[in-house]
Parts: structure tokens; sequence; C-alpha cells
């Protein structure tokens, strides 16, 4: 073995060695606050600078992305869970958030901005907090669909697909389409369920790349239909694309449409964790719910706070009777029923 | 799959302890999620049949087999045609900007994919009723865009492999054979090895992506095993449910490396300057001519396609000023993942001689997921090195983690080339330390080095599952940007910033020429 050779080598990695370590003192050694988060960059952002502005506390953010279909952060917080470097979960929807509670990724924190939201948006045990967001929407192409031929159920999609309509969902593996799917589950039993989401992908339902793929492809016309969020369809209206948002099953009698709160927790022995009361406070605050409804991610600001809905009004949207506890101990069943029915 | 060599009673100076230390940190983290794969099966055997492809998921994956393979052989053909008629001009526009193709290399092939549809959509709409024939959806769209995405790795590689063929040999053949012949029978197969390098990576990145075929509604593998870790978040049913991929990929590279042998060739003294002057058949001209439009209208295309999305150079700046922090981390994580990755790759490919066992790990890197590379990472980091976690360091890991396999089997293709009684005698005669590795070794190799950092800095700058895992707080890359943006809508935001990957790419890819040409004393 030529050793001066390698001792060369062996230099020249502690060298490497030094040098990051110089750097990781220099990136590390930085007091702040810690967030994860599943909600879109452009929304999540600018709340986290203000709350900067506001505190002086440095906010160092993670941000998912869609295209990780839903095995990103939620998998690193796990992951993570010995040696956390989060201080605070906010997430775009709740299934994950229960999930990470499971997993013991969380610590109860009960905040006294939660005052005013109705209690079925709030973990009985306080590990986290619903505070405002979306819901599931029919978006329509208005040129190639009149308002009179609307679907108004859910379940006549089946019937619009036999009759030559074009309607599309996102694979219902992954997200907010995946959670719709086990709320059906949790509403009309697996059963049931599975059956008319099997009737869905045997008449012909276009499974498409994510709810924002949902909505381009009805945006451009491509199809009439699909089933995707509000926030998503805000998206295609402030473009100025042709097309409208049908609330489903609004009716007596109708099991309504599902509300997806986004949820906040916090990460149990996260390195900072006065910093990340102060931002979970801040973010369940009335004056950001504002905010947040104002940038055009919550639709649905589940308290009684004076905002203005440009969209549409929220306070009337019939939402489904479900306990979200209850939908998520069906996702992974729906999950891999769905997995079955449509990814073949 | 080791050759034979003569011993020269030295070891190689790379195979030492500093390199196992260095490889042992590049797989260690894969081999821990393999170690809690195998715990886990023990504790429920049942999970185990996750890893036998049957029923449903067998159709997945023939799907995703068949995908693979058509796009890597059209892939590999178009970049051979393409590659040897851009290496026949000499002047004018082509024979200064024949490496342009390449620059779309780094652009995810997702983006690629929504440039496409966009254009097809408005092509189906522009023709009305004729247009209603045109699919948007299925094996056809995604097999088109696949292929489309991959070209400039392919034509690029594919005039490496050209580039890297001794041109006495081919002198000589020319002087009996006709043009078209010595190309056919010896430039063909001297330049094999890189050839089917090519063909071995596109296959290897296409059965382990789904973006692509989702996207047009055609189901593969890869989205079954992103779907059980969707369900269930367990690494060990994922691993398992990767296991078909993996073997897949185990063979590709095998079979990839088989017959290079023959290649052999006897110096680095003259290597082949290109096709100026040659004859070749005016119908073969005409192929070579038709593959050349499809590379060309894929960079056109997709570049055009982005510049007329982003709308103004107004808005091209918003996209640069917004993202400007992220360029500066995505070029750190790149440059130093390219450096490192083919730095490692280079030890690797000494280790490849030894058996099967490191084509093995090899394939690892390359078939898992890039999620469960990214878990894996924050497992071993995490818990054995936490001083490491957390910090930009991570990223850098996750690139050359995944990545540095293609270095390894790009700069391996080309050592095969070489004639190895070369190094042998290099390392027997050297009368000074280290003159056999800098003298003989590297300058031989230099070019599969360079070739392998670019590969590498391109997929390193379009790396979205692992980054995103490990990505220090309070950073992002490019890609994550692109991918935020995507979902939000933002075409423009989009588009500018896969412009600036574009000028990114291109700005490196000179600086790479200039320094390339600087070594050969063609600037001073």
């Amino acid at each position: 073995m030529n050793i001066r050779a390698n001792s060369k080598i062996i230099a020249f990695v502690i060298v490497i060695i030094i040098a990051t370590g110089v750097y990781i003192n220099s990136t590390t050694n930085q007091s702040g606050v810690v967030i994860y988060t599943s909600v879109d960059q452009i929304y999540s952002e600018p709340v986290l600078e203000k709350f900067e502005a506001i505190t002086g506390i440095t906010v160092k953010a993670v941000y998912d992305v869609e295209a990780a279909k839903t095995t990103g952060l939620v998998n690193r917080l796990i992951a993570e869970k010995g040696n956390p470097l989060a201080d605070v979960w906010w997430n775009g929807e709740i299934a994950q958030t229960i999930l990470l509670k499971e997993e013991g990724v969380l610590t109860p924190y009960i905040s006294s901005e939660a005052d005013g939201i109705p209690s079925a948006y709030i973990d009985t045990d306080g590990y986290w907090t619903g505070f405002g967001g979306r819901a599931r929407v029919l978006l329509v192409n208005t040129e190639l669909v009149a308002p009179e031929d609307y679907p108004e159920s859910i379940f006549d999609l089946v019937g619009y697909i036999e009759n030559g309509y074009s309607v599309g969902l996102a694979y219902p593996v992954f997200g907010t389409t995946a959670t719709h799917v086990a709320a059906l589950y949790a509403e009309l039993g697996p059963e049931d369920a599975e059956q008319f989401l099997t009737d869905l992908m045997e008449a012909g339902v276009l499974v498409l790349d994510g709810n924002g793929v949902v909505r381009d492809r009805v945006a451009q016309g491509m199809i009439e239909m699909g089933l995707t969020d509000t926030d998503d369809s805000i998206g295609a209206i402030e473009r100025g694309s042709p097309v409208e948002m049908v609330f489903l099953d609004q009716d007596d009698g109708q099991i309504g449409t599902l509300k997806i709160p986004n949820t906040v927790g916090m990460v149990k022995d996260g390195p900072n964790p006065d910093e990340a009361k102060m931002l979970i406070d801040y973010l369940l605050s009335e004056g950001n719910v504002a905010d947040l409804v104002d940038s055009g991610w919550f639709q649905l600001p589940l308290r009684d706070i004076n905002v203005n809905q440009e969209y549409f009004d929220a306070s009337g949207v019939k939402g489904m009777d479900v306990n979200y506890v209850e939908v998520y101990g069906f996702i992974e069943q729906a999950k891999k029923d769905m997995a079955e029915i449509f990814v073949r | 799959m080791g050759e034979t060599s003569v011993s020269t009673g030295k070891r190689p100076v790379l195979s030492s302890v500093a390199s196992y230390i260095l490889l042992f940190i590049l797989f260690v983290p894969l081999v821990q999620l393999i170690a809690l794969t195998v715990i886990d099966a023990l504790g429920d055997p049942e999970i185990i049949w996750l890893a036998v492809p049957v029923g449903r998921r067998l159709t997945l994956l023939v799907n995703s087999f068949g995908l693979a393979a058509s796009v890597s052989i059209s892939v590999a053909v178009l970049g051979v045609l393409a590659g040897s008629y851009l290496l026949s001009i000499n002047e004018g526009f082509w024979g200064k900007a024949r490496w342009a193709l390449m620059l779309t290399a780094p652009v995810p092939p997702y983006i690629h994919a929504l440039t496409w549809s966009t254009a097809i959509s408005f092509l189906k709409n522009s023709l009305g009723e004729y247009g209603s024939g045109i699919p948007l959806s299925g094996f056809f769209m995604s097999y088109c865009v696949n292929v489309l995405a991959y070209l400039p790795l392919g034509v690029g590689l594919a005039m490496v492999g050209f580039m890297l063929v001794e041109s006495k040999a081919v002198e000589a053949a020319r002087l009996v054979k006709d043009d078209y012949n010595v190309f056919t029978e010896i430039i063909l197969p001297l330049a094999m090895p890189t050839i089917s390098t090519v063909l071995g990576l596109v296959f290897i990145l296409v059965v382990t992506d789904f973006s692509v075929p989702t996207l047009y509604s055609f189901n593969v593998y890869s989205l079954e095993v992103f779907s059980e870790f969707s369900a269930s978040n367990s690494t060990s049913n994922s691993l398992l449910l990767s296991l078909p991929t993996l073997a897949a990929t185990f063979a590709v590279l095998s079979a990839s490396i088989r017959g290079l042998r023959s290649t052999v060739q006897s110096s680095s003294v003259g290597r082949f300057s290109g096709f100026n002057g040659w004859r070749l058949p005016e119908w073969f001209r005409g192929v070579q001519l038709a593959a050349l439009i499809i590379c060309t209208a894929q960079l056109v295309l997709l570049v055009g396609g982005l510049i007329v999305e982003t709308g103004s150079p107004q808005s091209l700046w918003f996209a640069l000023t917004a993202a400007s922090d992220d360029i500066v981390t995505t070029l750190i994580i790149s440059v130093s993942g390219a450096a490192i990755g083919a730095g490692l790759g280079y030890m690797l490919v000494e280790k490849l001689e030894e058996g099967a066992q490191w084509w093995l790990l090899l394939s690892l890197p390359l078939a898992l997921p890039s999620s469960l590379v990214g878990i894996s990472l924050i497992l071993g980091y995490n818990t054995w090195l936490p001083v490491v976690y957390g910090t930009m360091l991570m990223p850098v890991i996750a690139v050359v983690t995944r990545f540095t396999s293609l270095a390894a089997i790009i700069v391996y293709a080309q050592k095969r080339k070489m004639d190895r009684l070369l190094f042998d005698a290099a390392e027997l005669f050297e009368v000074r330390k280290n003159d056999a590795l800098m003298r003989v070794k590297l300058p031989l190799q230099r070019q599969g080095i360079a070739a392998a950092a670019l590969v590498l800095f391109a997929f390193s700058i379009g790396e979205l599952g692992a980054t995103l895992l490990v990505v220090p707080p309070g950073s992002e890359t490019l890609t994550i940007r692109i991918f935020n943006y995507l979902h939000y809508g933002g075409s423009e935001e989009v588009a500018g910033l896969c412009l600036v990957m574009v000028v990114t790419m291109m700005a490196l890819s000179g600086l790479a020429a200039y320094a390339y040409n600087l070594s050969e004393g063609k600037v001073k």
C-alpha cells in the first residue's frame, strides 16, 4: 500500500471535513424557529415573513411539493423523530397530521389563539389544531358545460361519464383526493364507497397527476369537469380561465362536500419550543387567518371572522358530517383499495 | 465481471483505507435501510411477498420495462445518428454549438412533459376536428416525452463515445473499406461502451420514474412503490416492492458492460476528430439529419416554449431575483456533488473490477426511489452523525449518493476502452509517488471523468425526491421552488426558473469547454 499517497488523500479528506465544519457552524448557530409545511410556498412564505417582521424571530422553513406525493415532509418528520430539526408542523390538510400524532412526532400544545374554533377541528388531546382551510369542489369548464347541466351530487358523476362527459380526478392514492376517498369510506361504509369508486373507474373517469393537473385540464378545455380543491380552482379563476366551482351534495339529505382544515402542531422535543409556541399562536390568530383568506389559500375560516370572500360565500357550504380521526382510520385501507382499482 | 491484469506487486493507489472509508460513507445508509427491512421481514414474513410481482403488479412491471426499453433504445439510436451528424460538421453554427443540444439535460422530464402537453394541446385545438385523433395520454405520449427529455443525454454521451475512438484504427480501416462500413463495423463497435452506457442509464432512469407516465395516465411500477409508501409509510414495504426494479437495474448494468472487453484499444494517442469529409450514403445522411431535426426540435420547442411562457424579461428578472438564494444553493449542491461524485465514481471503478457485489451496491441508489434514499440518509446521518445532519452538506451527500453510480458507470465505460497493460506498466515503472495516477491514469481518463462530472451536475440540478428530505431548513433548491410553483399554477415563474436552469447549464458548459481547451493548449 502506498502509505504516503494515502496520507495525502486522507489529508485532503480532513481539509474537506474541517471546511465543512466551519460551514456547518456558520449555518447552524442561528437562533429562530424551524417550520416544516406542506402549504404552497407562494401562500406560506409571506405569512412566515410577516411573523419574522413582527417578532424579530428568524423562521427557517422547509416546503413540501405536490410532486413528492405526500411521501415528503411527513416521512422526513417521522425519520427525524429521534433528533428533530423542526419545531412546528403546518399542514395543508389533516390526515397526515393525525398520522404524525400516532407516530409520536407531535407534542400537545393548546394555544389561546384557538378560541372560537369548533371542537371538531381541535384534537381532544391538544396535539393539533385546525384553523381554516379548503373544500373539495367540482371545477367545471363553463364553455363546455351549461349551468343547467352541472352535476349536483358526486354520485351523479358516474352517469355523466356514461353520457359522454369527460371527468377527471387526481390519483386517489395521494393527497387530498385520498383523504376525500377516506371520508367517503367513513360516510358510506367501506364497501359502498369502494363500489362507487369502482363504478367511477369502470365508467372511464380520467385519473390525472394531481389536483393542479385536474385544474389545468379543465381550464384548458381538455376535459369538461374535475374534482379538485377550492384553492386550486381559485388559481384558475384568478387567471381568467372559463371555469366555475360547483359544491356538490348541498341539498337536504345529501352528504355535503369534504372540508379540509389546515392543521398546525408542535414537534415533540423540537429545538426551539418557546419560539414554536409563538409561531403557532401567530398562525392560529384571526389576523393571520384573514390574511390567508385574502391571499386565496383559505376559503373556509372555520370561525366567525369578518373577511371578504372574493369568489364565493364559504359560510353557506355544507360540509360532510365526518369525524376526522375516523377518516384517518380509513386512510391506509382506502389508499390500498384505490391502488388496486386505479393503478393498474 | 473482473478483468485479468498483470500483477505489478503494488496495489492501486486509491484502493486504500481512505477509499474504503469514503465508499463506506457512500453506501452505509442504504445498507442500513436494507438491514432494517430484513429485521421487519423477520418479524412479519408476509411482507416478503411484496417483492414478488404478480397479477396487477406484474402488469405494471411489464408497462415499466416496456416503456424503459423502448425509450432507451430510441434515445441511443437517435443519439448515435444525431451525434455522428454533428461530428461531421466542423464549421458554421453547429460546428461551434454542437454541445448546445445538451443544455436542456438538467430540465426535469416533468417540465419537458408539461411543455409538450401545452404544445400538443394547442395543436389539437388549432386543428379542430382533424386534431381529435392526437393522443394526449397513454403509452405513446409517455414514450415520446421521455425520449425527448433524455435525448440531450443520449446525444452528448454518443458524441463523447465517438470522440474516444482511436483515430489510428479508423484511418487504417478507411484505407481498405468504404466510410459507411467503417462507421458500422469499426466506429460503432469501438464507441459501443459509451452507447451501451446510454442505453443502460436511460433504461434505469425511466424505469424508476413515475412523474411523466402518471401525467399521461400511463400506470407504471414505480407509481405502485410510491402508492405503497404513501399508504403504509413503511420503508421496508417500499424497499421490498422495489426489489424487481433493483434486479432489473443490476441485470441492465451487467448486460451493458458485457462484451466491452472486445473494444479495448491500445493507447490514448490520437482520438477521433469527427466525420468531416466522410462519404456516407445519401439515405444514411437523411436519417442522420432527421435525428438531428428531432433533437433540435426538442431544444427549440422547450426553450422557445419556456421563453414564450415566461412572457417578458421583467418576468425572468422577477424569477431570478425571487430565487437568487435558491440559485446559489443549487450551484453549491450541484457543483460540489459533481466534483465529489466524479471523484468517488473514479474510485468506485477500481472496485467494480473486484466483483459482482460492487455492481449490486452500484445498482442500489439507482433503483431505489429517491425518497427512500432520502429516508435512508436521515436514518443514517441524523442517528450516527448528527453534527452533519441539518447542514448544507446533506443535500450534497444526497446527490452524491444518488448519482455517483452514474459517474462510475461512465468512467468505467471509458476505462474499459483503455489497455489495462498501460495502467499496470505505469504502476510498475513509476519512479515517484503518484506518477502512475497523475501522469498516466488521470490523463487517460480525463474525458470520462469530465463527462461524468457534467452528467452529475445536470442530474444534481434536477434532483428533487432525496434533496427535499434532507435540505437544511431555510434553504431550498431551484427544483424544489419550481415544483412548488407548479402546484400553484405559476407557469410564468416555472418557465422563468427553468430558463435560469438552462442558462446555468450553458454557463457551466461554456466554462467546462474553456477549461478543456485550456488543458489541451487550444486556448492561451
